[in-house]
């Protein structure tokens, strides 16, 4: 078997979302995103068995497997574990090999990685004790607000007089857009105030490990227009982000298949 | 459970049982020499705090930053140093993790103490307001760069309304400096002596400075053969040399801690044992000790494979003998070691570069792979400094690893999760980067 036709795979079982994704040499030839469950070991088996079918591909077909995320020692059929902290790197060292700063903004916990210019992890930073800077962060104020995560990046570009959310604290700050509810301030001047709030607590974070370009951003969060506007604002910087074809979610599976492609 | 033949404060009567537990099972243990050595000195100083009380000794309260040195040259037999933060040490060494700390950090809050106080101060605030330690007839207390020692010292002084005194620990040390605090060494003696009508003895100073030296001299001795690679005793030992040193200084107890320690460690490397099984990672652990919980150098080591030969308050306490020759000569030696081998005074009194150029020396002599900022929440001047060691750091082509902890609280950062943290970091950082060199 030549090395163009070697598969691998990646298992990423995180605290929101699950993910697997398959990949044969450099080609991603299928992913599949679902939620977590009270079952990590069930749901790696089920995204894993979903992105093969997807994939076409049989199981046993899949040479060496990679699981990673929070869930990672519950992927029982993975040939290795691998932090989730290598596995955004590698993923989007991957897809963006002039990379510098990762971060990765997951459903509860928010990273910022730095890598070398061989792709190499030099150091990283992350907040899993605060639900602040977090996509726990958006959920919570999208039920609020009434209005799903994925309309709040529209939302926030109707904005024209953007709050101030003092509180960085989630549960504060959900007592205080309640406030601004109740004072009829628009919806849209609420949620832009909110991405500026995450993306305050996310700066603090990519501060302690320096900010080098070029600047990504990975995780669920990254599909919110908003944050990544927010985020250019606050950073000065332009984020980079991936073009179309790669969801920004699947990053962290698409490293573990990545590693496990250089173990076989 | 009594001590002394008595019954005393359940939190002392429970560490000294832990203390005889401990010494029944490393009794048997005759390779392990430090455990044996510092349990039988924390013994000892147990047994001095209640044979105090019974004996009516006049206690002085001193915070730890007070040279104990210096306190020996008074009668042992009439009075009693107490070093407020002893409490919350002894505690650390024997206690189950945590939990007596935890309640009297909250007996302190509670009594009106902010919890952004170092948690050191706030469990020695907390041991006075429960009543649980002897109480003072005096006090004496040097100024730190701390701000929460700053509040300790001056709490004391307003709760107490004991006579005190307080003397001024200068910027930096030069020789004006170091005879400036010598001098004021001289009025405290003065007033401990009005105060406590006890005399000074300088012929008792010299023994006492001769005993700090020979400390000294086998604390150096021990800190050469922790350069040694690959380590071979492990680093829970190193985690209590300065809290050991500090409190023991000028009596016989340092004196053999340091032999036991030094002699072990020359014995394990005789035998060739390996602190870690397979490849070490070697870590320069610069900021307070784990000391919640001390088992958890042994997961480093077990887990992590991570040794420490050399951490921040174990590099500075072998630094500088007395001259024990004359009065001056004593009264400026342990003046030049409260400004210079303490805790805080000796990183950050003075200029910054004092506390990189410890780091750069500390992590080239001990071979690191990697350095460790344990951010201890209380401690704002280390935090003030800390992005100086991360350029410091970069320069020296070495990784950096820095979380938030509690050095005695373990509510604020579960040891769990700097576990999760250290192994991700030991993993995706430091192995690849010691594998590329």
């Amino acid at each position: 078997m030549n090395n163009d036709s070697i598969i691998t795979a990646g298992v990423d079982i995180g605290s929101t979302a699950s993910k697997a994704l398959i990949m044969r040499a450099e080609d991603v030839l299928s992913f599949v995103i679902g939620p977590s469950s009270v079952n990590p070991a069930r749901t790696a088996e089920t995204v894993f068995a979903d992105s093969c079918e997807k994939a076409g591909i049989e199981k046993d077909e899949v040479r060496y497997i990679i699981g990673t995320g929070y869930g990672r020692a519950k992927v029982l059929f993975a040939d290795e574990n691998v932090s989730e902290i290598s596995c955004h790197a590698a993923g989007a060292h991957h897809l963006m090999p002039d990379v510098r700063t990762v971060i990765d903004i997951g459903g509860q916990d928010c990273k910022a990685i730095s890598i070398d210019d061989n792709g190499r992890l030099r150091n990283f930073a992350m907040n899993d004790k605060c639900a602040a800077g977090t996509g726990r962060f958006i959920e919570m104020m999208s039920r609020i607000l009434e209005v799903t995560v994925e309309e709040m990046g529209n939302l926030d570009e109707q904005s024209s007089s953007p709050v101030v959310i003092s509180n960085v604290c989630s549960v504060f700050a959900e007592s205080e857009v309640i406030n601004l509810v109740n004072e009829d301030i628009k919806v849209e001047d609420i949620i832009k105030g909110l991405h500026r709030s995450l993306t305050n607590r996310v700066a603090v974070i990519v501060n302690r490990v320096g900010l080098r370009e070029t600047i990504t951003v990975t995780g669920g969060v990254a599909k919110n227009a908003g944050v990544i506007r927010a985020l250019n604002e606050k950073l000065g910087i332009e984020i980079k982000t991936f073009d179309n074809s790669m969801d920004p979610q699947i990053v962290g599976a698409l490293g573990a298949a990545v590693l496990a492609k250089k173990k076989v | 459970m009594t001590i002394l033949g008595r019954e005393r404060w359940p939190i002392w009567e429970e560490a000294y049982e832990s203390i005889e537990i401990l010494q029944d099972i490393f009794s048997e243990e005759s390779e392990d020499r430090t455990h044996t050595a510092v349990l039988k000195i924390y013994r000892d100083y147990i047994d001095n705090v209640f044979s105090a009380i019974d004996k009516g000794k006049k206690i002085i309260y001193g915070n730890f930053a007070v040279p104990g040195t210096l306190m020996r040259g008074f009668d042992t037999e009439k009075i009693f140093w107490y070093q407020l933060e002893a409490l919350p040490v002894i505690q650390s060494l024997v206690g189950e993790p945590g939990v007596w700390n935890a309640k009297l950090a909250d007996a302190a809050e509670a009594s009106g103490i902010a919890p952004e106080i170092c948690s050191v101060d706030r469990i020695a605030h907390g041991s006075y307001v429960e009543g649980i330690v002897p109480m003072p007839d005096v006090g004496f207390y040097l100024t730190t760069p701390c701000d929460s020692q700053t509040c300790l010292v001056n709490n004391m002084v307003a709760l107490t309304k004991k006579p005190t005194i307080v003397i001024d620990m200068p910027y930096s040390a030069e020789p004006e400096q170091i005879r400036y605090v010598a001098r004021q060494f001289r009025d405290v003696i003065a007033f401990l002596e009005d105060a406590l009508s006890v005399e000074f003895d300088f012929d008792r100073l010299r023994r006492a400075c001769e005993i700090y030296n020979e400390m000294i001299e086998t604390v150096a001795d021990w800190a050469e053969l922790r350069r040694v690679v690959p380590a071979s005793q492990p680093c829970e030992t190193l985690s209590i040399m300065a809290a050991v040193v500090t409190v023991f200084s000028g009596h016989q107890n340092g004196v053999d801690y340091a032999r036991a320690t030094f002699q072990e460690h020359k014995e394990f490397i005789e035998k060739g044992y390996k602190a870690v099984e397979g490849d070490e990672v070697r870590a320069i652990w610069y900021g307070d000790p784990f000391w919640s919980d001390l088992n958890f150098y042994n997961w480093l080591e077990k887990e992590c494979k991570v040794t420490v030969p050399m951490d921040m308050f174990g590099f500075f306490t072998a630094q500088y003998l007395i001259d024990a020759t004359t009065e001056e000569g004593m009264l400026e030696g342990i003046a030049y070691n409260a400004l210079r081998n303490f805790p805080m005074t000796k990183q950050l009194l003075g200029s910054a570069e004092d506390y990189l150029s410890d780091y750069r020396t500390l992590c080239r002599l001990y071979q690191a792979d990697f350095g460790i900022i344990p951010g201890h929440l209380g401690c704002t001047h280390a935090w003030g400094v800390s992005g100086l060691v991360r350029e410091e750091s970069e320069r020296l082509g070495i990784p950096l690893l820095e979380f938030e902890f509690d050095m005695l609280d373990p509510r604020i950062t579960p040891r769990d999760d700097v576990e999760i943290l250290i192994k991700n970091y030991v993993n995706d950082i430091v192995v690849p980067f010691k594998n590329s060199w």
